[in-house]
């Protein structure tokens, strides 16, 4: 276990529930402006495993993950040279919408961010986002459920996502993550903020989603 | 270790650190002259506001009444009436103003902030709002007099067009400020989860920096209402209640600067009565400011 924790607290995991390669990348060159972050890396994300990076900081682990859905094509300086391939098709192809693409391939950020509004509107966000039809209340009590945050926040689902202690609220980014049910979730450093509970809570929950 | 010796002697006081206040000593001399002259600052520049409002309160309070503040104004030498008329033309020309500079203002504000942060367009904007915030707004209502009252005459509309030429900078600078203040890790995590730029401006950066943005569109309202100098050239002056937005209108800060300047003891008793008034007003603004700008949990 404190292996585990140490292999994820320093690195970023990827993760898919339900073994065929649902990621596979090859990035050749991956700048910012002038500066060449990556290189010359390769990698294919299986399902159902959960895929680790691990390296010093400033190695560009971060970089890597944020190509995986394209939110690095918010940074206007970044240029991209290689391909990466979800379920087969070019994420980077000409005709791919990258907001399409990241409702498919999740992600957790390192700093808990919870939105400033009520917990159950910040599980409810991706749903409403994609104009969820059903019962939502079951959706969020699934999610917060399966994020391990149900017991403690069932009675103030009303308060806002910002009173919660930032264990919690890390917690609660991940119960947002996973309401959309996307198929990849990619989590940096998810537990770099957190104290060893929490980062076992949060390991556990990896594992029970693996 | 054998226990600590309590009856052991007590070291020399020479030799104790000296922990007490020590007035005098150099750092602290220092100290305590420069906290004592910011505090004299601080006093010293609250002082104007509260004298002002002491000022009023005793001219003006006395003719504080339902008549002044219904009634229309007294001619030469009449006795009574009130500036009825000026209260409901400052709000209208302010409401107008304020009808045009907010939406433009936060959208502008969103390009300045979210979409276009670096581009050329942006450095452009940004430099005219500062500009623009140090405007004399004389020049709002020469300017307003060059594209409103030249072809269609004095009018409520154009004043509150002058009025919304001021409001714009502070309102697009404030919305900006704000919208910045909104932390990049928020909006990332919106990206991440499938939104689109309109939606994380919706549904994020907008609602986080609400307070921030309500702070700027208040204060640039209370500013707004205190302004005299472009409505001089815009909506001038009348004697009636407004009855429709095209004619001239009255309005508080010209009434004062009107009554004052005249030889009647009951219009120059009304200018304080209608001081009073505007600086409740403006006051009103600011406070309701601060209460929207407090963060919330």
């Amino acid at each position: 276990m404190r292996a585990t924790a140490e292999m994820i607290a320093s690195g970023a995991a990827a993760f898919s529930p339900a073994s065929e390669v649902v990621i596979d990348c090859d990035l050749q060159k991956v700048f910012y402006g002038d500066f060449l972050a990556v290189r010359d890396s390769s990698l294919p994300v299986e399902k159902g495993k959960i895929t680790g990076f691990i390296g010093p900081s400033g190695c560009g682990k971060s970089t890597v993950l944020r190509s995986l859905n394209r939110m690095n094509d918010l940074i206007p300086i970044f240029r991209f040279e290689g391909m990466v391939k979800y379920h087969g098709q070019d994420i980077y192809g000409r005709k791919v919408d990258p907001v399409v693409v990241r409702r498919y391939i999740g992600m957790v950020f390192q700093q808990p961010n919870p939105f400033s509004m009520s917990i159950y509107d910040n599980v409810a966000f991706g749903l409403r986002l994609n104009r969820f039809k059903g019962d939502m209340d079951e959706r969020v009590q699934s999610a917060l459920e399966r994020a391990a945050l149900w017991k403690e926040v069932k009675d103030k689902l009303k308060n806002s996502g910002m009173s919660l202690s930032g264990g919690q609220q890390q917690r609660l980014g991940i119960a947002r993550a996973i309401a959309t049910e996307p198929d990849v979730l990619l989590m940096d450093e998810p537990c770099s903020a957190l104290d060893p509970i929490a980062t076992r809570q949060v390991e556990e929950l990896m594992l029970e989603f693996s | 270790m054998s226990e600590l010796d309590l009856t052991a002697s007590v070291p020399e006081e020479a030799l104790m650190p000296h922990l007490e206040r020590q007035l005098f000593e150099r750092r602290a001399m220092k100290n305590g002259i420069l906290t004592a002259l910011t505090w004299a600052a601080a006093i010293l520049g609250s002082i104007p506001l509260f004298s002002v409002i002491y000022m009023l309160v005793i001219q003006g309070g006395a003719r504080l009444d339902l008549e002044a503040l219904t009634a229309l104004p007294p001619a030469g030498f009449e006795s009574g009436g009130g500036f009825g008329n000026a209260i409901v033309g400052t709000l209208v020309m302010v409401g107008i103003a304020a009808l045009i500079s907010i939406p433009i203002g936060i959208l502008a504000a969103v390009y300045l902030a979210v979409l276009g942060p670096y581009s050329k367009l942006a450095g452009i904007a940004r430099f005219v709002a500062k500009t623009l915030t140090g405007f004399p707004s004389i020049l709002a209502g020469v300017f307003t007099y060059a594209i409103l009252v030249i072809a269609f005459g004095y009018s409520a509309l154009a004043g509150g067009v002058s009025l919304a030429v001021l409001m714009l900078p502070t309102i697009v600078l404030a919305a900006e400020e704000a919208m910045k203040q909104v932390p990049q890790r928020m909006t990332d995590t919106a990206f991440g989860m499938g939104c689109t730029h309109t939606q994380v401006i919706w549904k994020v950066v907008l609602p986080t920096g609400l307070p921030g943005i309500l702070t700027g569109v208040m204060l640039a309202v209370a500013g707004a209402a205190g302004e005299s100098a472009p409505l001089l050239f815009t909506a001038l002056f009348s004697n009636y209640y407004i009855s429709e937005l095209m004619e001239p209108t009255a309005s508080l800060s010209i009434l004062i600067y009107n009554f004052s300047a005249m030889p009647f003891e009951n219009q120059i008793e009304l200018a304080w009565a209608a001081s009073l008034v505007l600086v409740l007003i403006v006051l009103a603004f600011n406070i309701l400011a601060r209460l929207v700008g407090q963060p919330r949990v």
